[in-house]
Order: C-alpha cells, then sequence, then structure tokens
C-alpha cells in the first residue's frame, strides 16, 4: 500500500540538497554521505537499513539547529521506513509528528497520511483506520489511485471491526461508481462485499450480488476468489436446502480451465501495465497499484491450481441441487457430461454411479445402461472403482426393467459370481432366480433359490426365496413341491409378507391335484381371511370350480356369483362357467336369463359371441333353428353397429351354422346379409354395414371369391380405421392386394396397425406389406417385413411362408443369409411340411448356384424320400438330382434314381416323370 | 474473384469510404483517402491525400502488414445500421454490396452490415430468400471476428428452416453440435436441433396416435421425445448464467412436456424460469 517511496524520496530531495552553510561544511561532508546512505537504502526498498540511518541522523543532529530543516526533511522518511519494518506502534507516532511538520511535500503528506490508516489497521485499531481512510478519500488531490485504495481499505475495516453488514452497505454504495472509473478496483469491491454479505448472514443480498457482478467477472482481478464464495454461498445454499438458490450460484461458477486460462490472460495484462508504467515516469506513481494487482491475480492462480478437484466438486454439487429437486433428467445431464468430459477421480466416480440412479430414476433404462458401460470403461482397474458393484447391478436392474431379461440375467450372474461387496453378491444371486421365473425357466430359478439360500443363510431376501421357490414350483405345475415350498414358508414366517400369497398357493396346489374337498376348505378359509387381496377373486372362481366338481351345484355357482364384475377375466370366466353348469343340470330358463342379461350388461365383453353362441344352442335343443338364428341376429342388430361391442366380428363369423337346415344354406346367408347390409346402408350405421359387408366377404371367400372380393374392397372403402377391427380392416387389406391395388393395400395395413399397434393381426399386416412391397419392386420393405411377420408370428404357416419368401428375396445377392433363413424354417418343428419341402429345394438350388453341386444332390432327395405327398415337388427333385448326377458325370446314379421316378405309381403322368423318361432314354440310348 | 485492382476500383468508387486509417502491425498509421482490396485480397491499395491537399500518392500495403482498419463510415451507414428494422431493404443491400470486401479485415463492419441484411431478409416474407445464402457463406468464409463467421453458420441454418431445407439444417446443425467449442454456437445448434425434432415428435405421435402401444414406433417416440427435451435444456444446465436463451430453451422444454401431457414437469420449467431467471422477457410472459 505504501507504494510510493521514490516519489516521497524525491520531496525530500531538494530540502536535503539545499542543506546548511558554508561554515560547517566540513561535518556535513560527513551526514552528508550518511544520508546519500540513506537515501539509497530507502531507494532499494531496505528500510531497515535507512531507519538505522536515518534515526541515527536525527539523535546526532536533531538538536543541531544549523540543520533543523534538513532533520525536518528527513522525519518523514524515517515514519515511512518505520511502517515499512512494521514497527508500527513507533511508526503512528511518527507519522503524527511528521504530518505536522510545516511545508511538508503533497506526495509526502499523501504517503504518511494513508500510512496512518495502515498503522492503525495494523494496530488493530479499527475505528482510527476508518477515520485515517475516511480523510484521506474525502481529500481530492491525493492521487486517484490511492483514494480508490482507501476506500477498499476503508470497507475492509469496517469489516475487520465486525460490522460486515455496514460494510457491505459501504461497498454496495460504492461499487457502481467505482465500475466507471477504476473497473479492477470495482473487482475487488464485489470480491469484498460478497465476503461481507455471508460473513453477515445476508444471503439473499449476496445473490443479487453475484447475479449483479456475474456480467462484469472478466474485469476481476481476484476472480478466483470470487468464485470461491460464490461456491461455498452455493454450498451453503444447498446444506440449507434451498436448492433454486444452490443452482444460482453454482451455474455462475467458471470451469477451472477458464478461469486459470482468464487469470493468466489478466497476468499478461498486467505485466504488459507494468511495463508500460514503468517507461512512462509521469504515470510511475501508478506502478504500486499494478504491481499490488499483479500479485493478486497470481495467489489466485496458486490457490486455484491447488483445486485440482474444483470443477467436479461445482457440478456434482449442481446435479445433486436438481436431485434434491426432484429434476433428475437435469442431474443426469449434467453428471454424465461430468463422466464424458472430466477425467477420472473420486468425485467423478461418485458422480458416475450417481448418474446410472439418476437415469434409472426416469426410466431412461438404455441411458442408464450405456453409462454404466461407460462407468466400467472409465474406471476398472484404475482403483478409483469404489461403487463398481453397485453399478453393475443397477445396470443389471436396467436390464430387467426394459425387459432385456437374458442380459439382465447375464448382468446379475456375473455380478453374483464377481462382486467384491458381498451384498451386491447376494442380491443379484437372488434376482437370478427372479429372472429365471420370467424367462420361464421355473427349474432354474427353483435352483437358484435353493443355492440363494444355503449360501446367504441369514440374508433378509430369504423369506423371499422360499417363497418364490413355491411359485417356480407352481409355474412348473410341480403342485406337490409348491404345496410343500409354501407350507415351509409358512411356518417359518408366520407373519410374513407373503402370507396370504403362500396360504392362496397351497389352496391352488390342493386344487390342481383335484383334492377339492381339501381345497374348498382352503379356498374358502382364504376368502374369509384375506377377502379384499388380488387373488380373492381367484380363490372364488377356484372355489366354484371344485364345488361344483364335488357336485355342489348351489354352492358352486353362489361361489361364481359371489365375483365382483370388475374382475373382469374372472368375473366373465365364472358367467361361461355359470352357464354350462345351469345347462348340465337342465336349468334351460335359467339358463337363457343368464346370457340374455350378460350380453345386455356387458355388450363389450369379449365373451358375447359365447353367449349368443349358448343362446342359439338352447334354441337348437328346443328344436327351435329359427330361434337360433334369431338369437345371433338380434345381437347383431342390436350391437352391430357398437364398435366397442368387439365379439359382434365372431358372431357373424358363426352364423353359418345357423343356416344349415336351409336347402342352400350359403345363399340364404347371402340373402340375409344383404338385407342387413341395405339395411345399415339407408340408416347410416357405419360400423354393422362394414361389418355386414365384411362378413359377407368372409363367408363367401370360398364359394364365390368374386363377390367376396367385391363386398371386401367396398367394406375397405367405408373402413374408419379408428373404430373398425383390425381383422376386417386387414381382410380389406388382402382383398386389395389380391385385386391388384399393392399402393392402396399398404395404405389400409399401415392404418390397421397405427390405429391398433397390439393387434394379433399384425403378423399379417406385415405379410401383406412385405407382398405388397414385393410387388412394388421394394425388395428391401419386403425383406424387411418378411422378417417382422417371421419374427412375430404365432401362426406357424404364417412363419413358414415369411421364412421361404424371405429365403427366396436373400438368395440372389446374399445366399448366405438365404441358408440361415432356410436353417432357421428347417427346424422349426411347428412349420407345415410343404413349407419344410419348399425349402430343401430352395436350399438345393442354392447350392448349386454356389458351385457345391454334391452338398445339392441330398437335399433333393430328401424332398421325395421325406416328403412323399408333394407329388409335384417329389418329381421336380427326382428330376434335378438325376440331371444334376449327369452333370456330374455319374449315369448310373443318375439312371437309377429317373427309373425311381417313373416307376413311382404316384406321380404318373405328372410333366417333370415325362421328362425324367425321356433322360433316361436318353442316356441308356448313349451306352452310358 | 478475377477482377483486377483496376476495375474493382472502377467498380467501387462511388461507395468507397474515405479517411481510414489503416494501422499496421509495425505500428505505422497511414490515412488513406481510398481503400481498394485486391481481387485476392492479398493487398489494400491506399491513396494517400498529399501534403498540401493537393495531388495523390498511391501505397500498396500487403494484408499481412495489417493490424487493423478504423473504417470511416460508409455513406449512409451510420443512419441505417442506427434503425436496421426500419431500413429499406435495398439500401441494406447497397450497404453490403459497399463494404463486403472489407470483411477480413480486423474492426470491419461488414460482418455486421450483411448480418442484418440476411435477417432483415430472412424475417421478410416477400423476400428473395435466394438471397441469403451467398451472403451468409461470403461471412462465413471471410469474416474477420469468428463469432461473425458463427453468426452467420447459425443464421444459414435458420434460413434452411424457413426454406424448408429442414433435413440439411438438422444435419448441419448435428455436426455443428458435435464439432464446435464456441458455446453460443453450441446452443444455437442444439436449439435448431431440437427446434426440428419437436416437430418430427408432433409428427410422429400424430401418424401414430397409438404409439405406446406400438414397439416399433415406440422406441423412436422416445429417442425422439427424450432427445428434444434434452437439447432444449442444454443451454440451461451448461451455460445457465445465458438467461436469454437458458430461458429459451426451458420454455420450449415446457411446450414439449406440455405436449407429452406432463403438465407437472413443464410447471418445473416454468417454476425454474421464475426462480431462477425472473428478470427475463420470458419470465415476464
Amino acid at each position: 500500500m505504501l507504494g510510493g517511496a521514490s516519489a516521497a524520496w524525491a520531496a525530500t530531495g531538494d530540502v536535503i540538497k539545499g542543506r546548511g552553510t558554508a561554515a560547517e561544511e566540513a561535518k556535513a561532508s560527513t551526514y552528508e554521505e550518511r544520508l546519500e546512505e540513506g537515501r539509497k537504502a530507502f531507494l532499494r526498498g531496505q528500510f531497515a537499513q535507512a531507519k538505522m540511518i536515518f534515526e541515527t541522523f536525527i539523535a546526532d543532529y536533531g538538536a543541531n539547529d544549523q540543520v533543523t530543516e534538513v532533520v525536518a526533511a528527513v522525519r518523514p522518511l524515517l515514519a515511512l521506513c518505520l511502517v515499512r519494518t512494521g514497527d508500527f506502534p513507533e511508526a503512528k507516532q511518527a507519522v503524527d509528528d511528521a504530518l505536522v511538520l510545516p511545508g511538508l511535500a503533497r506526495p509526502l503528506r499523501e504517503e504518511l497520511a494513508f500510512a496512518r490508516g495502515i498503522i492503525a489497521m495494523q494496530l488493530s485499531d479499527w475505528e482510527n483506520a476508518q477515520t485515517a481512510f475516511g480523510e484521506f478519500y474525502k481529500e481530492r488531490k491525493h492521487s486517484q489511485w490511492r483514494r480508490d485504495e482507501a476506500l477498499i481499505l476503508f470497507g475492509t475495516s469496517q469489516m475487520r471491526a465486525g460490522a460486515h453488514a455496514e460494510a457491505a452497505q459501504f461497498f454496495a454504495s460504492q461499487r457502481d461508481q467505482l465500475y466507471e472509473t477504476n473497473p479492477a478496483a470495482a473487482g475487488r469491491v464485489a470480491v469484498l462485499e460478497l465476503q461481507a454479505r455471508t460473513t453477515a448472514g445476508d444471503q439473499a443480498g449476496a445473490l443479487a450480488l453475484i447475479k449483479a457482478a456475474f456480467p462484469r467477472m472478466a474485469e476481476m482481478e481476484q476472480l478466483v476468489a470470487f468464485q470461491n464464495s460464490v461456491v461455498r454461498l452455493g454450498v451453503d445454499f444447498f446444506d440449507q436446502g434451498n436448492y433454486y438458490q444452490a443452482v444460482s450460484c453454482l451455474q455462475r461458477v467458471w470451469p477451472r480451465k477458464r478461469l486459470l486460462q482468464h487469470q493468466q490472460e489478466m497476468i499478461g495484462v498486467l505485466e504488459n501495465r507494468i511495463t508500460a508504467l514503468q517507461e512512462r515516469r509521469t504515470q510511475r506513481d501508478a506502478l504500486p497499484a499494478a504491481r499490488a494487482s499483479l500479485a493478486r491475480a497470481k495467489a489466485s492462480i496458486a490457490a486455484l491450481e491447488k483445486q485440482a478437484s474444483f470443477d467436479a466438486a461445482v457440478r456434482l454439487r449442481l446435479a445433486r441441487s436438481y436431485a434434491e429437486l426432484t429434476r433428475f433428467r437435469e442431474a443426469a445431464l449434467i453428471l454424465e457430461g461430468m463422466l464424458n468430459e472430466m477425467p477420472a477421480d473420486a468425485i467423478v466416480e461418485q458422480a458416475a454411479v450417481a448418474l446410472v440412479e439418476s437415469w434409472m430414476q426416469i426410466g431412461r433404462w438404455p441411458r442408464a445402461i450405456e453409462s454404466g458401460k461407460a462407468y466400467e470403461t472409465k474406471f476398472s482397474g484404475t482403483g478409483l472403482e469404489k461403487g463398481i458393484d453397485k453399478v453393475r447391478f443397477l445396470v443389471a436392474e436396467s436390464y430387467e426393467r426394459d425387459f432385456r431379461l437374458e442380459e439382465a440375467l447375464a448382468a446379475y450372474d456375473a455380478l453374483a459370481d464377481s462382486a467384491k461387496d458381498k451384498s451386491f453378491a447376494a442380491r443379484a444371486a437372488f434376482m437370478s432366480g427372479t429372472i429365471l421365473l420370467g424367462l420361464d425357466r421355473n427349474k432354474d430359478a427353483i435352483r437358484s433359490f435353493k443355492t440363494f439360500r444355503a449360501t446367504y443363510p441369514k440374508h433378509a431376501l430369504v423369506e423371499d426365496a422360499t417363497y418364490w421357490e413355491a411359485m417356480g414350483h407352481s409355474f412348473a405345475k410341480a403342485h406337490d413341491e409348491s404345496f410343500a415350498a409354501a407350507g415351509r414358508y409358512l411356518q417359518k414366517y408366520s407373519q410374513g409378507k407373503y402370507l396370504a400369497e403362500a396360504t392362496f398357493r397351497q389352496a391352488f396346489s390342493q386344487h390342481a391335484n383335484s383334492h377339492y374337498s381339501k381345497a374348498i376348505t382352503s379356498f374358502e378359509s382364504f376368502i374369509n381371511t384375506y377377502p379384499d387381496t388380488k387373488h380373492a377373486d381367484e380363490a372364488r372362481l377356484l372355489m366354484g370350480d371344485g364345488l361344483l366338481a364335488e357336485g355342489e351345484i348351489d354352492s358352486g355357482l353362489a361361489a361364481y356369483k359371489s365375483i365382483a364384475p370388475t374382475s373382469t377375466r374372472f368375473y366373465e370366466d365364472a358367467t361361461i362357467k355359470t352357464g354350462k353348469a345351469l345347462w348340465l343340470t337342465e336349468r334351460y330358463d335359467d339358463f337363457h336369463t343368464h346370457f340374455t342379461t350378460f350380453i345386455e350388461k356387458h355388450p363389450s365383453s369379449g365373451k358375447i359371441a359365447e353367449a349368443v353362441y349358448q343362446l342359439g344352442k338352447l334354441s337348437l335343443k328346443q328344436e327351435d333353428p329359427a330361434g337360433a338364428r334369431e338369437a345371433y341376429w338380434k345381437t347383431i342388430r342390436d350391437l352391430g353397429n357398437n364398435p366397442d361391442a368387439r365379439g359382434i366380428e365372431d358372431i357373424l363369423t358363426a352364423l353359418p351354422r345357423t343356416y344349415k337346415t336351409e336347402n342352400n344354406p350359403t345363399l340364404a346367408l347371402t340373402r340375409d346379409l344383404d338385407a342387413l347390409i341395405a339395411q345399415a346402408k339407408a340408416s347410416h350405421h357405419r360400423t354393422l354395414h362394414v361389418r355386414a359387408l365384411w362378413a359377407k366377404g368372409t363367408i363367401l371367400e370360398n364359394r364365390n371369391p368374386t363377390l367376396a372380393s367385391i363386398a371386401l374392397l367396398e367394406a375397405g372403402s367405408l373402413a374408419d380405421p379408428k373404430f373398425d377391427s383390425p381383422r376386417i380392416l386387414v381382410d380389406c387389406a388382402d382383398a386389395r392386394l389380391a385385386s391388384g391395388n399393392p399402393k392402396t393395400a399398404t395404405n389400409l395395413y399401415h392404418e390397421a396397425k397405427r390405429w391398433n399397434p397390439r393387434t394379433p393381426h399384425k403378423d399379417r399386416i406385415y405379410l401383406g406389406l412385405a407382398r405388397a412391397s414385393e410387388i412394388k419392386a421394394d425388395l428391401v420393405a419386403a425383406t424387411s417385413y418378411y422378417k417382422k411377420c417371421a419374427q412375430e408370428t404365432f401362426r406357424p404357416p404364417l412363419r413358414g411362408e415369411a421364412l421361404l419368401t424371405l429365403a427366396k428375396l436373400q438368395s440372389e445377392k446374399t445366399p448366405h443369409l438365404a441358408r440361415t433363413t432356410l436353417d432357421d424354417l428347417l427346424a422349426d418343428k411347428t412349420i407345415p411340411t410343404n413349407h419344410k419341402a419348399q425349402a430343401l429345394m430352395c436350399y438345393a438350388e442354392i447350392l448349386i448356384a454356389e458351385g457345391e453341386e454334391k452338398k445339392a444332390l441330398a437335399y433333393f432327395e430328401r424332398i421325395y424320400v421325406a416328403y412323399g405327398k408333394y407329388h409335384h415337388l417329389v418329381a421336380t427333385a427326382y428330376l434335378k438330382r438325376g440331371t444334376l448326377l449327369e452333370t456330374l458325370g455319374m449315369p448310373e446314379k443318375a439312371k437309377a434314381v429317373f427309373t425311381e421316378c417313373i416307376t413311382r405309381e404316384d406321380l404318373t403322368d405328372l410333366p417333370e416323370v415325362i421328362q425324367a423318361k425321356a433322360r433316361l432314354q436318353a442316356l441308356e440310348k448313349s451306352g452310358a | 474473384m478475377k477482377l483486377s485492382l483496376t476495375l474493382l476500383a472502377i467498380a467501387t468508387t462511388t461507395a468507397a469510404p474515405a479517411l481510414d486509417i489503416l494501422v499496421l502491425k509495425d505500428g505505422r498509421r497511414i490515412r488513406g483517402k481510398h481503400l481498394y482490396v485486391a481481387d485476392d485480397e492479398t493487398k489494400i491499395r491506399v491513396i494517400i491525400q498529399g501534403k498540401s491537399g493537393r495531388g495523390e500518392a498511391t501505397q500498396d500495403i500487403p494484408a499481412t502488414a495489417i493490424d487493423f482498419i478504423d473504417f470511416d463510415p460508409l455513406e449512409n451507414e451510420l443512419e441505417i445500421m442506427a434503425a436496421p428494422a426500419t431500413a429499406r431493404i435495398t439500401d441494406l443491400r447497397k450497404l453490403w454490396l459497399a463494404s463486403q470486401r472489407y470483411l477480413p479485415f480486423p474492426r470491419s463492419r461488414a460482418a455486421a452490415v450483411a448480418l442484418t441484411y440476411a435477417q432483415r431478409l430472412l424475417n421478410d416474407p416477400a423476400a428473395d430468400k435466394s438471397l441469403l445464402l451467398p451472403v451468409l457463406t461470403r461471412v462465413e468464409e471471410r469474416a474477420w471476428h469468428p463469432e461473425d463467421q458463427a453468426a452467420a453458420r447459425v443464421m444459414r441454418l435458420r434460413t434452411w428452416l424457413a426454406t424448408d431445407r429442414k433435413k440439411e439444417a438438422i444435419a448441419e446443425a448435428k455436426k455443428l453440435a458435435e464439432q464446435t467449442q464456441d458455446p453460443a454456437l453450441l446452443i444455437e445448434a442444439h436449439h435448431i436441433v431440437a427446434t426440428v425434432e419437436f416437430e418430427q415428435l408432433k409428427a410422429l405421435q400424430k401418424k401414430h396416435p397409438k404409439w405406446e402401444e406400438d414397439d416399433e414406433i415406440r422406441p423412436q417416440r422416445q429417442r425422439l421425445y427424450h432427445a428434444t427435451i434434452d437439447r432444449f435444456l442444454y443451454p440451461y444446465l451448461f451455460h445457465g448464467s445465458r438467461e436469454n436463451v437458458a430461458t429459451r430453451g426451458l420454455k420450449s422444454a415446457a411446450e414439449v412436456y406440455t405436449f407429452a401431457g406432463l403438465k407437472d414437469r413443464a410447471t418445473e420449467c416454468i417454476e425454474d424460469i421464475k426462480n431462477l431467471y425472473p428478470e427475463t422477457p420470458i419470465a415476464s410472459q
């Protein structure tokens, strides 16, 4: 702060030079030399030496009247030396004495006046320090930089005196003005004000200051100090649970690299400024301030360089603030940035674990898995992987939640074997068992739970393992074992969390083993004990079954009746079973009422068709075929225009059985359907109109394909994919395709899927789209749709067709893929044999194209050996095999094949057989 | 550019700036009456007024020797740039044509003129948008300040969006988002990609109203939905002190949440704006 030594000396120089009289010349030369020595020491900054010389001089000449003027000039310098050497009590008096000396030069007066404040601060005399700096500031003749310095030290003294609120207020009052005249000083004021406000507990004011000062942060020399204060305030807010305020602070912290770069640039600017000031004599007065700024900037860098984890700590805290606000996406995005961008260290490792958890919180399972893998890549083998077992467990759980059960199983199994933290090993081992149940690998699951219980007998999950073991037996239909395992559970955990489930499972096992009497007792007890549990209605249904099996009809019917309609599945099952019981007990009136009421009350039920069928059956039983038909038609008329009544399609397709007594059933039915179509059209009942047209098309499909196609095309043109059944839509699209309109067919397939993404007709949609794409020569799309169809379908003929066509498409450009497809087809036991025979033919032809003729021979042979009923294929296989043998130079074998072909009675007259005969004759003629 | 110095001089005489000061790297300052840029921009010919006010001297200065140029304003430049929103597009175009050759020289204001002109063209529904891209490309390639180059690049993306070249815009923006280190550019790139992806999300859901049940569509929808929000939140989370872009992103994220039927999430974004950026224009909305 006391930087003007040279100026001060300059101010005294004239006085010393113009000293004394000639009479004192000899003596003067001695003190002149000593003063010169003192001057040099002062200028070199050797203040202790200068002080000693000046003190000796004053001691020697202080009372000498002849050098009074020189002594007066030396006293201020001595005072300044005392300040510099830290002799503050002595300096205080010396400065006070010097300041009253007459004729004191302005620079010296300024220096001393400033020193007065410094001394007071050093003596912890805050009040006098404030007075001194305040007085100094008031004097406008003082240099501006030092006035600014006085201002800062005035506030600093207030802070030291414990008046932080006042200091903050003072700094705030000066800050804006300083930004105009001295931005560097304004930056320092901001740093101090922030400290003052934080210490005074004025967090709101501190935050406001941070926001206000942030745009001018780049001008701060002590930016690191400011940013550290911001971080501290952010942490305080976080600890207090004020997360928004924490975010406000932490998002205003620059990255360490940027801070370091900024400080380095600041140092460069300050060094340049110092060089420039040194070169310009008139501005040297500003040098001390510039040097002090440089020192502060360097100290900032040194402080920051020690904080290697600065960024990680800030960002982790920011992410946690978001997590506390239950903003897991925001937290995850910040943490992901840390994992991707920051070098591995303990904080980043902690962040990476939190990252996986955050993604899981918002159900972004693939991202959780991805982040888990990134964790492994970054930390495995570094010695930092403290949370690796947890991360692996979370990844396995993410696979599970994402329904990737095979991957989940592999991940749990690997963790169960490798985890260093045994709690994770145990949990993973248990979870393996539950995943195995999900994969329907019940025996493996049971083994897994047993192993778990043996390995971790005291683990909290042993109870769960015991229960799920019973469930595993039940899923595997090993009901005795399930009963026993559930019993073990109940014995061991009489107050366990699966008490109701295990009790139900025992009753269920008894029922499944046809121990109805015991089962009924068990179910009754279960229903009484747990009337509102999720198994209660299932228990009522099974108890009803058991009672009926035991011949207790009324009790059984009462059990069915006790099921709530809200348990749709059990309620509908019970309805149908009730009807059957009424039929068997010949209570036909009750039977009629039962199903009529059901249809009226539940028009949208999937069991409507079944109910109507039952009513029709009753009419037939009562020798009233017209009544049966009327039951069907009544339901169609009543509910046919209701798009939600999904069972109507089944009733329509079941109509033919009610026309069997007619002379020409198809004609009679078509006539009635046409009447319905006309009626629906006239009354603008679009849904019914579409359904009737579709029914006509479906019923006539085999008998009159042309009329069927017309009906389906018309139905398609009226259909509204948003409301109509996907079954109808797909049939209509198939009709469009068959009539040569792949484009409109494609549109309807897409619409059917768009409005019914989970329809069981999805496989037909894919097949239709594949065929349409093939017609449009879009083989890439066709290939993709055939694959989807094969993957999606549960209908073996459809799968066979899809795979076969796919292989044919693949055979030209990617024969290896075609062979894989055919291998899949041939390995599928459910696919019909005609597709398999064609697959063998296709396989053989691919092999020939690849130059593997000898291998192809076996495939042709397999066709006529194993698939004899497909005559045309068999004859072709003989012909192709024989011809191939000829080509391969094996005429005798060829003759044998041709001979076998022409002697097969079931193939007579087929064109291939005629060709085989010709080949055989040609071979014999040639004497081969 | 094949124009010779002479031709260029003739072509630009009417709008050539006067009394520009060339500050050379060696500290010399040359006060030029006219400046002519060589067609390959490697040198500048300076016409210097004779000392007595009579006659002229010519001096060729290599571009590499120039530290910066203190340009005198061009004719009408100050008036036009003082109120660019009301300036006539034809005047802006003239100004741009007169100033474009100074783009590479430090302290040139040509890029500002170009960007103002381009913005006006972009905003004006009747304007010929085909004029935009050559201007922006020139700024991207030649402007002396990287921020101007970046701004031109962003405006090019916005132009593509406005002229139905969305695919190009999104591809370029994605490339930018991966490559650039410039925060402003990165923020804009993310915002543009997110804007387009939000439109794609809306179109996808419209096309597939039952996307939740559709095993094929659901992953696509989820990817778009999450990517859109993640990108909109980018400035807020990583450049949170840039209040205007942070709030713009939060507001857009709230719109995505609202569209997805997640009103609570949307409210959270609005709460963020209120709590963290109360002074911004979006907060007052």
